[in-house]
C-alpha cells in the first residue's frame, strides 16, 4: 500500500491533516503526518527519508503564503523528489488556478472529497478529471414516488368529489383561444420547418393571438424590451461551463430527501443556464422556469431564442430547448404555467422540451395571478388533462397566502386542484407556502415563533391525504431583507424545519431574490444553497420542538379547510365561489383576476 | 532552438510583461516562437490580488503548450498539433498552433523533465525560440532552459535598498562557474578525499541538521571535493566548509541553490569559501542574460479588503539595483530606450550572425 506524507504548512491548524490521516489509514494507506509549524525544508527532508508516493500539504492561503507553497514545490524539485512523488495541496482559499500556478499536481478545494484524494494518490486520474464526474452518478429522482393519494379524511374527500364533479361538468362544453392555440402548437411542433402545413397552422395560431403577439409573427416586431439572442452569446456557453463550474455536490445530509429546487428566470436564457449550472454545482436537485409576468397576460406565445430586460424568461420552444440542452439530465425541471392565458400551451412546450413537472393552480392564477377565474378554470382543467397525457406530475403553489389569504382557504384550493388532477389521471403535489404572510402578521400567529404555524401547515397534509409535500415557493417568503446573510439564514431555517418534518421537496430562494433590483446574482444564489447545506448538516436527523400551540393551529387549519370546502360545495359553482371570495375574499386581500374575462366559449 | 526562461523573485515582478516584450521583438524578427508557462499565465486578473494582469496576445503561427481545459479560454483560435502524456490540474498538456490571433491562457509543464519533453516537441515543430514564463518565485523547472531573464521589483519588497541588496545576492549565485569536468551522474552526496578514497551519502540533498551531522561525520580526513547535487541549505554549509579548506565545493545548479535558501545566506557562503580557499562551482548552470526591475507593487487596503496598484520610483530602483550587479545588465523595460532583446538573449538566426 502506498505511503502518504501529510504536512500542515501552518503554524497552528492541522485539523485537515488529522482528518486525512484517519481516513487514509482507514483506507489502508500508510499516512505519516507532521506537526503544525512544519517548514517546507522539513517536509522535503522528511520526504527524502520516507520516499512517499504523495505529499499532501494544507494551508490557509495568504499573499506571502502563496510564495511559501511555491518554494515547497521548487525545493521538492531541487531535491529531486518530483519525479517520483506527487504533490497535492488543500486549504480554504486554494483554487485550481492557484494550485496550477504554484506547480502542484493536484488541488483539493472546498469540502474534503476522499475519492479525489485516493485517485490522486493512486495516480489513476488527476483531480480535475475526477472532480468533473460525480462520485456517484446522479439519477433523476421522483418527487411523487411512494405515495398513494389515499384520503384519510373521508369528509374532505367527499366534499372534493362533489366540487370537482361540478367543475368537470362546467368545463365539459367549453373552450378558449388558449386551449385552441395549445392544440395548434402541438400540431405545429410535429411539422418540419418551412412546411406548407406549418405555415397554415401558424396562420390559424396568429388569428387567435392578441394584437401585439400577432405583430411579432406578421411584422417581426418584438415586444418592448425584447431582443433576439446573439449566436455568439450562445456559442460561448460551453466553454464558460467547462472552465468555471464544478460538479454537483448534494445538499442533503440525512437521507436523500427533500429534493431542493431553485427558481430561475433572469429574462435571458444564457444567464439562466449559468444560474442553473451554478445551482447544480452547489447542490440543487431541481429547477423551476419562471416566465415573464406580461407573458401570462397576453394571448399567444412568441417563437425563437429571445431575451428581454424584465423579470422571467420568455416561454418559447427554442428558449426551453436551449436551457434543456445545458441542464444536467438528472436535474428535475419544472416549467411554470399556472396562472395565465397561455397555461395550456405552456404545458405543450414544456413537455415537448423535456420538462419533468408542471405547475397549475386555478384558484391562485384566477385571483392573485390576475387571470379571470372562469377562463383559468377552463384552461386549467385542459392543462391537467395534458399533464396526465404526458405523465408529468404537477405542483400546486399556495402563493395566494402572500395576498393575505389564511392558510386553510389556500389549502382548500390546493385540495380542489389535487382532486381534479387525480380524477383526470394526474399526479398532484401540494405546495404549502412557508412564509411570514400578511395573515400571520395581522393576526399575530408568528409573534412568538415561526415554528408552530409552519409545523401545523405541513402536518395538516399528513392528516388529510397520503401525498408528497413540497413547501414553496420559495420558503421563507416575506422573511427576507436586503441583508444577504439574513436572507440566507431565514431560508436555511425554513428549509431545515421542513426537511426535519419529512417533506419531499422544497423550493428555496436566492438571498437577493426580492432585492436584487434586476436579475439575481450568482453569489447570492450560492449564499442560500451554502446556508442550507450547513443547516441540514447541523440538524441531521434531529427535529425542531414546537410548542403545544402547534397542535391548536393544526386543528384550526384542518377545521378551516373543511368549512371552506363545505361552503364551496354548498355554493355548487366553483368559479362563482372564487368570484365571491370563498377561497380568499377582498377582505383577506384577494381579488378575482380580470385578464381574459369573457373569453370562454361554449362549444356548439 | 533557444529556450528562454523568465523567472522572478516574487509574484508581480514583471515576468510576463518582460516575456511579452521579448515575444514582440521575436515576431518582428520573424523568429518562429513557441510559448509556455510553468505556472498559470494569461488570465485577466491575478488570482490573489484581483488586480489586472498582462495577457498573452499571440499572433497566427505561434506555438503554445498549455493544459487541455485552457485551450478554449482565450480568444485565439488554435489547432492542436500534439497531445502529450504530461498531466496537470487542468488536464494533459497540449501543443497547439495559433491559427487566428488572440489571447491565450498558459498553464504548461511545471517540472523540469516535463518542460524538456515540451521543448523537444516545439523544436520538432520548427520553433526557433521557446519562451517559458515562470511562476511566482519558482525557478527550478527553468534549469532546462538556455538562458534566463530575472525579474525583481517592488512586489518583492517595497523598500528599494532591500530589493537592491537581495538582487545583488541573487546575482552572486552566478559568480561560481560550472565545474570544468563532467562528473559521473549520481543521486547522492559524493566525497572525494585527498587520498583518492571516495564516499557517498544517500539523498543528494543537505536540508537538515541531522543531514549536516551525517555529512560532518564523513568529513573525517582531508577532502579534495564535495559534491551536493540537489538541494542544499546555505545555513548548513558553514560548519561543513570549515572542514574543507582548499577543496572544491560542487553544487547542483544556482537555481537549486536559490530554491534551497535565501540568496543573502549564499553570499555568506561565498565569503566563507573565499576565506577558506574553497572553490565553489556548479554541475550545471543556466546563464542570466538580463535582470528587469519593476516599480509596481500591489498595495493592500486593509479597510476595504482589496489591493490597489502602487509604484516606487523607477529611476531610483534601477540605479540602486545596478550598483550591486556587474554580471548582467539591469533595466526597467518600460523606460526608454527599448532594449534589443534579440541581441541580449542571443536570439539572432545563426545564418545572420
Amino acid at each position: 500500500m502506498k505511503t502518504v506524507l501529510l504536512a500542515p504548512l501552518d503554524p497552528v491548524h492541522d485539523n485537515a491533516i488529522k482528518l486525512l490521516r484517519r481516513k487514509l489509514e482507514d483506507a489502508g494507506y500508510t499516512a505519516v503526518s507532521m506537526p503544525p509549524g512544519t517548514t517546507e525544508d522539513e517536509v522535503v527532508e522528511k520526504a527524502l527519508t520516507l520516499h512517499p508516493d504523495a505529499i499532501l500539504v494544507s494551508r490557509t492561503l495568504g499573499y506571502k503564503v502563496a510564495e511559501t507553497l511555491g518554494r515547497l514545490v521548487d525545493l521538492a524539485e531541487a531535491a529531486g523528489l518530483r519525479e517520483k512523488t506527487r504533490l497535492g495541496v488543500g486549504g480554504m482559499a486554494i483554487t485550481r488556478e492557484v494550485g496550477a500556478e504554484l506547480g502542484f499536481d493536484a488541488t483539493f478545494a472546498g469540502d474534503l472529497n476522499m475519492a479525489d484524494v485516493f485517485a490522486f494518490i493512486e495516480g489513476k486520474a488527476l483531480q480535475a478529471e475526477a472532480s468533473k464526474l460525480p462520485t456517484v452518478a446522479r439519477e433523476k429522482p421522483s418527487v411523487v414516488e411512494g405515495y398513494t393519494y389515499t384520503f384519510k379524511d373521508k369528509k374532505i374527500e367527499a366534499l372534493l368529489d362533489q366540487i370537482t364533479t361540478q367543475i368537470l361538468s362546467f368545463v365539459s362544453d367549453k373552450t378558449s383561444d388558449g386551449i385552441e392555440r395549445a392544440r395548434l402548437r402541438e400540431e405545429m411542433l410535429d411539422q418540419p420547418a418551412g412546411s406548407p402545413v406549418l405555415t397554415q397552422l401558424r396562420a390559424r395560431y396568429i388569428a387567435l393571438c392578441d394584437e401585439e403577439t400577432a405583430a411579432f409573427y406578421n411584422n417581426g416586431k418584438l415586444p418592448s424590451g425584447v431582443r433576439w439572442l446573439g449566436a455568439e452569446e450562445v456559442a460561448r456557453i460551453p466553454e464558460v461551463i467547462e472552465t468555471t463550474l464544478a460538479p454537483h455536490e448534494p445538499l442533503q445530509h440525512a437521507g436523500k430527501r427533500p429534493y431542493i429546487f431553485v427558481q430561475y428566470g433572469t429574462g435571458c436564457p444564457v444567464m439562466d443556464i449559468m444560474h442553473i449550472k451554478t445551482a447544480e454545482a452547489w447542490g440543487a436537485d431541481g429547477i423551476l422556469h419562471f416566465d415573464p409576468s406580461w407573458g401570462a397576460q397576453r394571448e399567444g406565445l412568441l417563437e425563437g431564442c429571445l431575451t428581454h430586460e424584465h423579470d422571467g424568461t420568455i416561454l418559447t420552444y427554442d428558449n426551453l430547448n436551449l436551457i434543456h440542452q445545458y441542464k444536467d439530465p438528472a436535474t428535475m425541471w419544472n416549467v411554470r404555467g399556472h396562472r395565465g392565458l397561455n397555461t395550456a400551451e405552456t404545458q405543450i412546450l414544456g413537455a415537448r422540451a423535456g420538462a419533468d413537472l408542471f405547475k397549475i393552480n386555478i384558484p391562485y392564477g384566477g385571483t392573485a395571478g390576475g387571470t379571470d377565474p372562469e377562463r383559468l378554470t377552463v384552461d386549467g382543467v385542459f392543462s391537467l388533462r395534458l399533464a396526465a397525457k404526458y405523465g408529468l406530475p404537477f405542483d400546486i403553489p399556495g402563493n395566494d397566502e402572500l395576498s393575505g389569504v389564511p392558510p386553510h382557504k389556500t389549502f382548500a384550493g390546493i385540495l380542489i386542484m389535487m382532486m381534479l388532477g387525480l380524477k383526470l389521471g394526474g399526479q398532484p403535489i401540494p405546495k404549502p407556502l412557508l412564509c411570514y404572510s400578511p395573515y400571520m402578521q395581522i393576526y399575530g400567529y408568528m409573534d412568538d415563533n415561526m415554528v408552530d404555524m409552519n409545523t401545523a401547515k405541513l402536518a395538516v397534509w399528513r392528516e388529510i391525504v397520503d401525498t408528497p409535500i413540497w413547501p414553496g415557493e420559495p420558503v421563507g417568503f416575506m422573511t427576507h431583507t436586503p441583508d444577504r446573510v439574513q436572507s440566507a439564514m431565514t431560508t436555511a431555517a425554513h428549509v431545515a424545519l421542513a426537511a426535519t418534518l419529512g417533506v419531499d421537496a422544497i423550493t428555496m430562494a436566492s438571498s437577493d431574490e426580492a432585492y436584487s433590483k434586476g436579475p439575481i446574482s450568482a453569489p447570492a444564489r450560492v449564499d442560500s444553497l451554502r446556508a442550507v447545506r450547513d443547516l441540514l448538516r447541523f440538524m441531521g436527523s434531529a427535529k425542531f420542538l414546537p410548542t403545544p400551540k402547534a397542535s391548536d393551529l393544526l386543528e384550526q387549519i384542518h377545521r378551516g379547510i373543511t368549512e371552506t370546502l363545505q361552503t364551496i360545495a354548498d355554493r355548487g359553482d366553483f368559479t362563482a365561489s372564487i368570484y365571491e371570495g370563498h377561497l380568499g375574499s377582498v377582505d383577506d386581500g384577494l381579488y378575482p383576476g380580470r385578464t381574459g374575462r369573457g373569453t370562454v366559449r361554449t362549444l356548439k | 532552438m533557444r529556450i528562454i526562461g523568465f523567472a522572478g523573485t516574487a509574484k508581480n515582478t514583471g515576468k510576463t510583461t518582460t516575456a511579452l516584450a521579448v515575444l514582440a521583438q521575436c515576431v518582428s524578427a520573424n523568429l518562429a516562437t513557441a510559448l509556455t508557462s510553468i505556472g498559470f499565465d494569461g488570465e485577466n486578473r491575478d488570482h490573489v490580488t484581483g488586480l489586472p494582469k498582462p495577457r498573452y496576445n499571440v499572433g497566427a503561427g505561434a506555438l503554445i503548450a498549455t493544459a487541455q481545459k485552457l485551450l478554449r479560454v482565450g480568444s485565439a483560435v488554435v489547432e492542436i498539433r500534439e497531445t502529450t502524456a504530461i498531466q496537470t490540474i487542468f488536464g494533459p498538456i497540449m501543443v497547439a498552433e495559433v491559427t487566428k490571433p488572440g489571447t491565450v491562457v498558459l498553464a504548461g509543464p511545471n517540472r523540469q523533465s516535463d518542460l524538456a519533453v515540451v521543448a523537444a516537441i516545439f523544436e520538432r515543430l520548427g520553433a526557433d525560440v521557446t519562451l517559458v514564463d515562470g511562476a511566482l518565485n519558482r525557478l527550478v523547472p527553468l534549469i532546462g532552459t538556455d538562458a534566463l531573464v530575472l525579474s525583481t521589483g517592488a512586489a518583492f519588497d517595497e523598500r528599494i535598498p532591500v530589493i537592491a541588496e537581495h538582487a545583488a545576492a541573487l546575482a552572486s549565485l552566478w559568480s561560481p562557474h560550472t565545474f570544468a569536468i563532467t562528473l559521473p551522474a549520481s543521486l547522492n552526496i559524493q566525497i572525494l578525499y585527498s587520498d583518492g578514497a571516495t564516499a557517498e551519502i544517500p539523498g543528494g540533498s543537505l536540508l537538515s541538521e541531522s543531514a549536516q551531522a551525517n555529512l560532518l561525520h564523513s568529513l573525517h580526513h582531508p577532502v579534495h571535493r564535495l559534491v551536493i547535487p540537489f538541494a542544499c541549505h546555505p545555513r548548513l554549509l558553514g560548519l561543513i566548509l570549515e572542514r574543507l579548506p582548499g577543496s572544491q565545493l560542487v553544487l547542483g545548479d544556482p537555481l537549486k541553490c536559490i530554491a534551497s535558501g535565501d540568496p543573502l545566506n549564499w553570499q555568506k557562503v561565498w565569503q566563507d569559501c573565499s576565506r577558506l580557499g574553497v572553490t565553489p562551482s556548479y554541475l550545471h548552470s543556466v546563464p542570466v542574460r538580463l535582470m528587469t526591475v519593476n516599480p509596481f507593487f500591489p498595495r493592500f487596503i486593509a479597510s476595504e479588503h482589496r489591493y490597489e496598484p502602487a509604484y516606487v520610483n523607477s529611476a531610483e530602483l534601477v540605479e540602486a539595483v545596478q550598483v550591486g550587479i556587474t554580471l548582467f545588465p539591469v533595466m526597467d523595460i518600460r523606460q526608454p530606450p527599448e532594449p534589443n532583446f534579440i541581441r541580449l538573449l542571443d536570439l539572432s538566426p545563426k545564418e545572420q550572425l
